[in-house]
């Protein structure tokens, strides 16, 4: 299934984020169970074709699956800056230091998230840097406690 | 005929529906918001203010939402039960006070409630006759209620505190009926009865009472005397009320300082949540946030509101019948298929299986939309392997015992076959009640089981009432023995576990480990259950520090087969 075809989006990284939601409320106000009634096969397709093109990681993941490349781990090049993190991440003490790397983590996401920009035609180098991506993107969800019950 | 917006609210509770085009809260015996109690003194109940007047507090059951979807009783009836009692008088009265009958309604319920509590919910309104059209979540309720009203439309926040829970959410509002919830959280141990409890302990404190000393029923009317308090506190710097106590008067007494000191970790705990939603949300700015449920009539909660929210609060709409009219107004949409309005709102906590080692293997995350449909695929772990055990647990925790849990069920039949050969599908389906459904088949055999999260039922009011009675009857009777087999079988599988990886300990650590689990083998053997649960709280205790590397290793093949085995 490609998403992007579905939203009548251009096959790209870089994604126009105001035509995505537009054609996503769009279509979903025609095919929500609550308009259409009890069927919602479309519906639900509708929310997860969204949710992954609205995310730049779950995005960037499906761009390569379209473009038919299979993703690996992290290539062996960013192994050090991988080592590093995981290095850091264990030392940390205070709740400064950990908001202060969760910071820079987020920092280092955004500025993937731009080489990705740069990458679209070059799928070896996407993957390569998608799967940095990746594993910046689960040291962050590790600060995301939830705070309700 | 008429179609209902009912908000079932833990103090107090609404019924509206839409008349000439306007939602419109229903007058129930004189007053359009009536206190969610119930009396059992008599043979009927007796429902909101006739409660409350009986002064029987022994036989008058309180904000029983609290307990939606607990195994408790009150006065020898379940939670679903007394709600299904106050649904029943609200419809009676609407119906009586519009001279038609009720066709069916939808029915509000805080945003973050679980699986399991909307359920419950569906019971109670089942046991009152009460056809569900939808349940919606009571933020996006109010969001509908302020949107239609204003044609309001950018992202808005809505801060829900009301007498027993607290919802905070982030939607966008497009002008045109579309409501969209971007992220949502809460807290259902977090409401303006906690309040009324510190202000009561505090008081109690000054009249040199000690509060261990008073029994239930004392407590229930200082507790109502602390409520009024906290209602009248805004009126002067400070207020005073009589509280009668075996004959004797003391006076109870509130400051401004003093209800600020007394809410501030409460108010606290609200605001931690709403920036993890807003975070959770990803949008920079709100364009305002909307106050609702009562609480936020407190003076000390709108200030509060105000320093921490850097934009316009929009308290004008009606905040205890807010919830019931966004309800009327969808339930009028939906029945009349018009597509004026279009709520698109999220699941509210994460929905997963419980995986070898006691981690969870998230399926449907928290904030996802829906309807939504998402797959998974597991292997054997053994050769021969012929059965599969799944946990559905739903939360946010690290662990599955810390979450909830809304199923256990068994995937038989897999034919033998070498291990890891199996293919094993799980998928689960949230519907637009936020409802989960789950399935699991084996693709090449096609050996299939189906679990209706949630049992729907078209039963008479005495049918139900009765098949809930032997259901808890039951449950309690074969709680111990289930626990004790629960325990074997879960720590059987923990030891294996566990001896798989000392070597990931310290050797301390290691030492104590192995020491444990003999300690907890020895406990099963003997059947000295109540020892063995505390050895195996030690291990857990050894192992806490060091789990998320644990199971990070162990899951990082994703091949997860011998799930509760």
């Amino acid at each position: 299934m490609n998403y992007f075809e579905l939203f009548a989006l251009p096959v790209s990284f870089r994604i126009d984020e105001s035509a995505l939601l537009r054609s996503y409320l769009q279509k979903q106000s025609s095919v929500h169970p609550d308009v259409a009634g009890a069927e919602s096969g479309e519906s639900s397709l509708l929310n997860s074709a969204y949710k992954t093109l609205a995310d730049p990681a779950e995005r960037a993941k499906h761009f390569l699956e379209v473009r038919g490349k299979k993703v690996d781990l992290p290539a062996s090049e960013f192994a050090a800056e991988m080592f590093d993190l995981r290095e850091k991440y264990e030392s940390l003490v205070s709740p400064r230091e950990r908001e202060e790397f969760r910071l820079k983590l987020s920092e280092r996401f955004s500025d993937l998230t731009r080489i990705l920009y740069d990458l679209e035609d070059n799928a070896d180098e996407f993957a390569k840097y998608y799967g940095l991506l990746r594993f910046i993107r689960s040291f962050l969800d590790k600060f995301n406690v939830y705070c309700g019950n | 005929m008429f179609i209902a917006g009912i908000d079932l609210g833990t103090t107090a509770s609404v019924i509206s529906c839409v008349k000439d085009g306007v939602p419109t809260a229903i007058s129930v015996g004189g007053h359009t918001v009536t206190p969610s109690a119930v009396n059992y003194s008599e043979e009927r109940p007796l429902v909101g203010r006739k409660a409350l007047y009986k002064f029987d507090s022994d036989r008058t059951v309180l904000s029983v939402k609290r307990f939606t979807g607990a195994n408790v009783k009150f006065c020898g009836r379940s939670p679903v039960e007394v709600s299904a009692d106050i649904l029943f008088y609200l419809k009676k009265n609407a119906e009586e006070s519009l001279g038609m009958p009720m066709k069916s309604a939808v029915i509000t319920v805080p945003a973050h409630f679980s699986d399991s509590q909307r359920t419950a919910v569906k019971q109670a309104a089942s046991v009152a006759g009460i056809k569900v059209l939808r349940l919606i979540n009571e933020p996006t309720a109010a969001a509908v209620a302020f949107g239609l009203d204003k044609r309001k439309e950018g992202i808005f926040g809505v801060y829900d505190f009301g007498g027993g829970t607290f919802d905070f959410s982030v939607l966008r509002l497009t002008g045109n009926g579309i409501f969209q919830v971007l992220a949502t959280g809460g807290d259902n141990r977090l409401g303006g009865d906690d309040l009324d409890d510190a202000i009561l302990e505090y008081n109690l404190r000054l009249c040199g009472l000690d509060a261990d000393c008073i029994g239930e029923n004392e407590k229930k009317n200082g507790r109502m005397t602390a409520k009024f308090l906290k209602e009248i506190s805004g009126s002067s710097p400070e207020v005073q009320a009589d509280y009668f106590r075996r004959g004797k008067k003391y006076e109870f007494k509130l400051s401004r300082a003093i209800i600020e000191e007394l809410s501030r970790n409460l108010l606290q705990r609200t605001m931690n949540i709403a920036e993890q939603v807003i975070s959770d949300s990803g949008v920079e700015k709100l364009n305002g946030v909307v106050a609702i449920g009562g609480m936020t009539r407190l003076k000390v909660v709108k200030d509060a509101m105000r320093r921490r929210f850097n934009c316009r609060i929009f308290d004008e709409i009606n905040p205890e019948e807010a919830v019931s009219l966004g309800a009327a107004a969808y339930a009028d949409s939906l029945i009349k298929k018009s597509g004026n309005l279009l709520l698109i709102d999220v699941v509210p906590l994460t929905l997963g299986i419980e995986t070898f080692g006691g981690g969870i293997d998230k399926i449907i995350y928290r904030n996802t939309p829906i309807p939504i449909v998402e797959k998974r695929e597991y292997t054997t772990g053994k050769d021969n392997q012929t059965g599969m055990t799944f946990h559905v647990v739903q939360g946010e925790r690290p662990l599955a015992e810390e979450c909830r849990s809304l199923a256990k069920f068994e995937l038989s039949g897999i034919p033998p076959m070498p291990a890891g050969r199996a293919r094993v599908v799980v998928e689960f389906s949230a519907d637009v009640n936020g409802l989960l459904n789950v399935r699991a088949f084996e693709k090449r055999t096609g050996v299939e089981q189906t679990i209706t999260v949630d049992p729907s039922s078209g039963l008479s009011r005495e049918e139900m009432t009765s098949i809930l009675q032997k259901a808890s009857e039951k449950l309690s009777e074969d709680s111990l023995v289930k626990r004790n087999i629960n325990l074997k079988i879960e720590s059987e599988r923990m030891i294996g576990f566990w001896e798989a990886v000392l070597d990931k300990l310290p050797p301390v650590e290691r030492k104590n480990a192995e020491t444990e689990t003999a300690n907890l083998k020895e406990a099963l053997k003997k059947e000295n259950y109540e020892d063995a649960i505390n050895y195996k709280k030690n291990l857990e205790a050894i192992f806490s520090p060091f789990w998320d590397d644990i199971i990070s290793s162990r899951l990082s093949g994703r091949s997860i087969g011998e799930i509760g085995q």
